[in-house]
């Protein structure tokens, strides 16, 4: 069972084992939203949560992350035009295929991400 | 006579105007929603709270391995669609692609017609901007792009007719030859061509008629 579920039609990623969820978008711009599907997590390469990310990337306290996703299905999206990822939704709402967290302050989600251990493989499913 | 030849003209202006508008393309989402490009950029406003409608541009092929359809792809994915506001639509007759939005085969056929590739270009309100069997360079694409959105903010009908073909006589009949790259001083250029333009023609309606009066 995946870890991270992200609902695009209620607009949320709920982390259902620890009963955290955050709203959260994906598209319309370029090719969309995320297509559906499970996607590995890559926990050892995420950023800090910073005001060095690009505006973009940022909540409205200024601060942000990327915390990059793989598909673990065949699909051209992420390979041509930008890695895929969750990061805060910053500048104009909505995003170019990620998971922009529409929360005001999305910290939360990324000391989640960070209090897991390196080693544990995350998944994400995408419905 | 001469009042109903200009409205006869007026109407042709209009008419080439709404014959463009009325291009409506159906395609579908990775959510499995259908939308209708004139329709499209108010409903994913409303749904994503924007402030602007998007923009389109639909990439047709038959072939999803052809130089032109590939360069193309890469051409669009060089500008931000955050940024610029726009989505892009895959028709492609071959295959399906349900990764981001696309058309049905039959659709991607219809639009194609006897060509293999085709980019067109849709404003925030589903207008046709651009269509084009040749791929475009990433200049004039963004020139579509920024030039739909200041479009609409001019008067509609007939204003909108006359920018057609303004546009139609800035690039293929006036100064064909003229780059994107010279920039705002040339398009200043194109615009006085063009009001010359439309001044000798009035002016020969004028004769025209008057001639045919005195007949």
């Amino acid at each position: 069972m995946p870890d991270l579920l992200f609902d695009r039609n209620k607009k949320t990623l709920s982390w259902p084992l620890k009963k955290i969820s955050w709203g959260a978008l994906s598209g319309p711009f370029g090719a969309g939203a995320l297509p559906p599907g499970i996607y590995d997590i890559a926990r050892r390469e995420i950023t800090e949560y910073t005001n060095k990310v690009d505006l973009p990337y940022r909540d409205k306290s200024g601060m942000g992350f990327f915390v990059p996703i793989y598909p673990k299905f065949t699909t051209s999206r992420g390979k041509l035009g930008g890695r895929l990822g969750i990061h805060p939704d910053g500048n104009i709402p909505g995003t170019l295929g990620c998971i922009g967290i529409t929360d005001a302050n999305a910290r939360s989600f990324h000391n989640a991400i960070k209090q897991t251990a390196p080693s544990i493989k995350l998944t994400l499913q995408v419905k | 006579m001469r009042t109903i030849i200009k409205v006869l003209f007026i109407i042709s202006l209009i008419g080439c105007s709404q014959s463009s508008v009325s291009e409506i393309v159906m395609f579908s989402d990775s959510h499995g929603k259908y939308y209708r490009s004139d329709t499209v950029g108010g409903i994913i406003k409303n749904e994503y709270g924007l402030n602007e409608n998007l923009s389109l541009i639909l990439l047709a092929t038959s072939n999803s391995d052809s130089e032109e359809f590939k360069s193309q792809l890469k051409i669009i994915k060089e500008i931000d669609a955050e940024e610029f506001q726009y989505l892009y639509v895959i028709a492609n007759s071959d295959t399906l692609n349900k990764s981001g939005y696309y058309t049905s085969k039959i659709d991607a056929k219809n639009i194609l017609g006897n060509t293999k590739f085709k980019i067109i270009i849709y404003d925030q309100h589903g207008d046709l901007v651009q269509s084009s069997s040749a791929v475009l360079e990433k200049k004039t694409i963004l020139y579509y792009l920024t030039k739909s959105s200041s479009r609409h903010r001019k008067l509609h009908g007939l204003a909108q007719g006359c920018d057609h073909i303004r546009r139609y006589i800035n690039f293929n009949i006036l100064i064909p030859w003229v780059n994107e790259e010279i920039g705002v001083v040339l398009t200043r250029v194109r615009r006085l061509y063009a009001l010359f333009f439309c001044t000798i023609f009035f002016f020969n309606i004028n004769c025209f008629c008057k001639s045919n009066r005195a007949i």
